[in-house]
């Protein structure tokens, strides 16, 4: 199974280096962070800001974060109709390789490009935070309040903790993929049920379901990050809903995406 | 001689409607095997049914012995399929869409898909797909669908929207890949000439059902029954000559028309020559597989599933 899987995988990695969409799509977030993370810091010298290079890349990351959550979505909700649509299914499935397996490459595959992702918006948020003044310990009235080392490792599982969520997102995208047979039209309901979890808090009755949304675990990720770069030793505290909420996303909809695929018909 | 592909009592059901009922195809080794049938007969979803994309509501399909649906592993590993239109990544050059294929079926010689896009007549540029004119896109389907070596070929009606000229081309392929490769080619069409062309046995499915399957040659002689045109100096005294051993008529062209086993014919003109009658003409009479065709489909079945020609 392993073998076939990563044949699966094998495939998918071709299409998916050669498909003009990704870099695009991996381009533009890198640009729009940078230039975030430009504006951040040409805005915070106009105002005489005492910060360093851990808040811009703070900024740039939250910023990032939510435009890749767009990408990783989208991405998610062409995986299986498009390739229905084009009819590409039938030509993989066709082979000595089977449905689950199919199923399980295809989706390894993007948790790899939700790791690419999410490590190129932390590139470019590197990168603009260095702009600025650089990266070192965080002193307060000339007390190191957390040392390089210390930021380093906390921005590293900050880094870490972004991935369950947008884990969660992808598996979303794949759901709606699964269940929604055209391309275009997975994709629109897959940007319209982000821009609802984006707006949950705001909306009325459903501002206190939004806790249990993956952009309010995105949320939790980014702020850990945050503190941390504005010099705040944080506590592990919402870790343990932001790693189970996303986990629970990610079983409850990609196994019966899993079903959904591996029962289908592929007549059209 | 063994079997390639059989189906035996496959059935598809949609809802209420049968889309193929109780199937019974046999398909021997080395045929060029013609799946015949009109638009809606269920050809495209029995292929399916042989490459594990439809589940079948009932029965079996097997091929090179091995069941399709407990070991469709072992069993899809000896087939390669152009179903329908051939699908492709359109943004993939025709190489990248070969290693798409490659990957999946494990395979990494580079040099085979190399192989495979000359063999079909495209080079390896690195042109998208997209680009790719009809005849084009069909060629790289065939290929798609030799790159795992595949003892048995299917090609769901691979000549579809192709000019005379491409038609020729993809048929002549076909029929070198059978000689060459010794493939086992099923080729699903509608088009009856190109499988009267290059199909040693065929089927006629319509409504799902299998109406008539055998050797082209054979079938195509039972469809005429036996018809000899003779054209002779006397055709009245031919006509007494003969009746007593054949059943014979005078045709209204001056012909005499009898009907004969292929072998009996030498015997018939040794007969009218020896009593002195003079033999200009003897035709014995072809019907088209258009002619088979439409009165089978136009007929009826028996109660064996076979077809009856009315």
């Amino acid at each position: 199974m392993l073998t076939r899987t990563s044949r699966v995988m094998r495939a998918e990695l071709i299409k998916l280096f050669r498909l003009r969409l990704f870099y695009f799509g991996l381009v533009a977030i890198a640009i729009a962070s940078l230039i975030i993370g430009v504006g951040c810091w040409v805005a915070l010298r106009q105002y005489q800001f005492e910060g360093n290079g851990y808040s811009i890349l703070a900024i740039t990351v939250k910023i990032g974060t939510q435009m890749g959550t767009f990408f990783i979505v989208a991405l998610g909700a062409l995986c299986f109709s498009g390739e229905m649509n084009q009819r590409t299914m039938n030509l993989m499935l066709a082979h000595p390789v089977r449905r689950i397996e199919v199923f399980i490459g295809k989706t390894l595959v993007l948790f790899v490009a939700v790791i690419m992702i999410n490590t190129a918006v932390w590139a470019v948020a590197l990168v603009s935070g260095w702009l600025n003044v650089g990266y070192g310990d965080i002193v307060i009235n000339g007390y190191v309040v957390l040392d390089c080392p210390q930021i380093a490792r906390s921005l590293a599982l900050g880094f870490v903790l972004l991935m369950p969520p947008l884990i969660a997102f992808l598996s979303i995208g794949l759901f709606i993929s699964n269940v929604v047979e055209n391309a275009g039209a997975a994709v629109t309901v897959g940007v319209l049920l982000l821009l609802f979890f984006e707006l949950s808090p705001l909306i009325p009755g459903v501002g206190r379901l939004s806790i249990y949304f993956p952009s309010e675990q995105v949320g939790t990720a980014i702020d850990f990050i945050t503190k941390t770069a504005g010099g705040e030793v944080v506590s592990l505290s919402g870790v343990g809903r932001l790693v189970g909420s996303s986990a629970c996303y990610t079983v409850v909809l990609l196994v019966p995406s899993a079903i959904i695929f591996w029962r289908r018909d592929y007549a059209l | 001689m063994t079997i390639a592909l059989e189906t035996t009592e496959l059935t598809k059901r949609y809802g209420t409607r049968e889309v193929v009922s109780h199937l019974n195809l046999k398909v021997h080794r080395g045929d060029i095997y013609g799946f015949l049938g009109p638009n809606g007969a269920g050809k495209t979803t029995t292929m399916r049914m042989v490459v594990g994309l439809v589940a079948p509501t009932a029965g079996t399909v097997h091929v090179s012995g091995v069941d399709v649906r407990r070991n469709f592993l072992e069993a899809i590993r000896h087939v390669g399929a152009l179903i329908d239109i051939p699908a492709f990544y359109p943004r993939l050059s025709a190489y990248d869409n070969l290693r798409v294929i490659a990957a999946l079926r494990g395979t990494r010689d580079r040099g085979r898909l190399e192989e495979l896009l000359e063999m079909v007549g495209l080079d390896t540029a690195a042109q998208p797909v997209a680009h790719f004119s009809h005849g084009m896109k069909q060629r790289l389907g065939i290929a798609q669908a030799l790159v795992g070596e595949p003892e048995i070929l299917i090609l769901d009606e691979p000549t579809t929207g192709l000019d005379p000229g491409g038609k020729d081309e993809i048929l002549h392929l076909i029929s070198g890949l059978a000689r060459n490769l010794g493939c086992t080619v099923i080729l699903s069409s509608h088009l009856l000439d190109e499988v009267e062309l290059i199909c040693n046995r065929m089927g006629i499915i319509k409504a799902g059902q299998l109406l008539l399957e055998g050797e082209v040659r054979t079938l195509l002689h039972e469809a005429s029954g036996g018809k000899v045109r003779i054209r002779v100096s006397e055709p009245n005294r031919a006509l007494a000559i003969l009746e007593g051993a054949f059943e014979a008529r005078a045709a209204s062209d001056g012909y005499v028309e009898i009907r004969a086993e292929v072998g009996s014919v030498p015997l018939v003109v040794r007969r009218l020559a020896e009593t002195g009658l003079a033999v200009y003409e003897v035709i014995p009479e072809k019907p088209t597989l258009r002619d088979l065709f439409m009165r089978v489909v136009r007929g009826s079945v028996d109660e064996n599933g076979k077809g009856t020609a009315p």
